[in-house]
């Protein structure tokens, strides 16, 4: 029954490829079009709102913006964590839609980067 | 009494003496597969155990311990597992939903009920009377009145004055209006994680029977990433059963 298992994953594949390039390519115009620092309609955060802390996300929307526009240092200002993690995303993305499955991470390296977005968190809380 | 089923060196259960002959039954449990209580010295076939008790008092000196490092190859392949028609749960790592979930945290962590939603419809794949689902959807849609509120709010302050600073929405216009979306999110949210946790229940304690148990309190507090750990281990379980040890998730 795995060729089934592989098979529906395929088709989920291609569903989430469907899906993704359209959404990208929306994001992609919204953010040139209308950068977040100057248009209020973006979503705000809920955590920052409701408590006022900074969450490991807060900052990824304007750090996506700016680097659209080519502003890697500004990116970095606003979420160092994203900016660090967008090519390995991109990566796993990539690897996932050509295999037609997840892939496998080590468990090590998964847990590396959830201590380094806590630690992340913490920081910024505290600069 | 509660006993523990074995097959091909894996053990699962416990389960009572009705479950199995539930599971006996409808096939998901094998007359050969080997049962054992706690009180029990010797692994005994099911066959044997469901017997009536004048047939039970027989000797089953010859069904001894079974040898799990060389399980005997003649032995049935799981039904429940190797062949099972049902495909695999999906298997993201529950430290990448935790990871996706947090980086979408300015989202109202949005990747875990999107997420969860996934895990629904595989779960209405292989139960078709499922119905979480709509539990999600609905999480879903108040995220986006959530969010449409939100950025009316943060208008309605900016025409007022020179600058909203962020958080000043939570003390500006349609407070009360967000408050209550908010803990609808919150209640449908518990409601869709109960409602998933039992049908998980019913399906890997049924059709695929592993003996799956999952916590109420930790349902409570980790949800979709405690759901998500189990359906890992459960999968690497049956690639395990696939293509034997050297499997891994």
């Amino acid at each position: 029954m795995q060729g089934t298992s592989i098979v529906i994953e395929r088709r989920c594949a291609a569903l989430a490829l469907a899906t993704a390039v359209p959404g990208a390519a929306a994001m992609i115009w919204l953010l040139r079009s209308f950068p977040p620092e100057r248009y209020a309609f973006y979503p705000r955060c809920p955590v920052y709102e409701w408590t006022g802390l900074l969450c490991p996300g807060c900052g990824a929307t304007r750090a996506l913006a700016a680097l659209l526009h080519g502003h890697l240092a500004e990116a970095w200002r606003f979420n160092g964590l994203f900016v660090a993690l967008l090519p390995l995303l991109f990566i796993y993305a990539v690897v996932a839609y050509r295999r037609g499955r997840l892939p496998v991470l080590p468990n090590a390296g998964i847990a590396a980067v959830l201590l380094v977005a806590a630690v992340f968190t913490v920081v910024r809380n505290l600069v | 009494m509660h006993y523990q089923v074995s097959r091909n060196g894996q053990t699962y259960g416990p389960y009572t003496i009705e479950d199995l002959q539930r599971y006996l039954a409808s096939g998901n449990v094998l007359p050969t597969d080997l049962a054992k209580s706690e009180e029990m010295t010797e692994w005994v076939p099911v066959s044997v155990l469901l017997q009536p008790p004048a047939e039970a008092a027989a000797p089953v000196s010859e069904f001894a311990t079974p040898s799990f490092a060389n399980p005997d190859p003649a032995y049935p392949q799981p039904v429940a597992m190797a062949a099972s028609p049902y495909p695999d749960a999906p298997n993201l790592h529950w430290g990448l939903v935790v990871l996706f979930s947090v980086l979408t945290c300015c989202f109202a962590m949005i990747f875990m009920p999107v997420w969860n939603l996934i895990i629904c419809l595989w779960l209405k794949r292989v139960q078709p009377n499922a119905t979480a689902a709509i539990y999600y959807v609905a999480v879903l849609v108040l995220l986006v009145l959530y969010f449409v509120v939100g950025g009316a709010a943060t208008l309605a302050i900016l025409s007022h004055s020179s600058g909203a600073p962020f958080g000043a929405a939570r003390y500006g216009p349609y407070f009360g209006l967000r408050l209550v979306v908010l803990l609808a999110i919150w209640v449908l949210r518990l409601v869709g994680r109960y409602t998933e946790r039992a049908l998980l229940l019913e399906h890997f304690n049924t059709v695929e029977p592993v003996g799956l148990t999952l916590d109420p309190v930790m349902t409570f507090f980790f949800g979709g990433v405690y759901f998500q750990y189990h359906l890992n281990r459960i999968n690497a379980l049956k690639q395990t059963q696939r293509f034997g040890a050297g499997a891994r998730y």
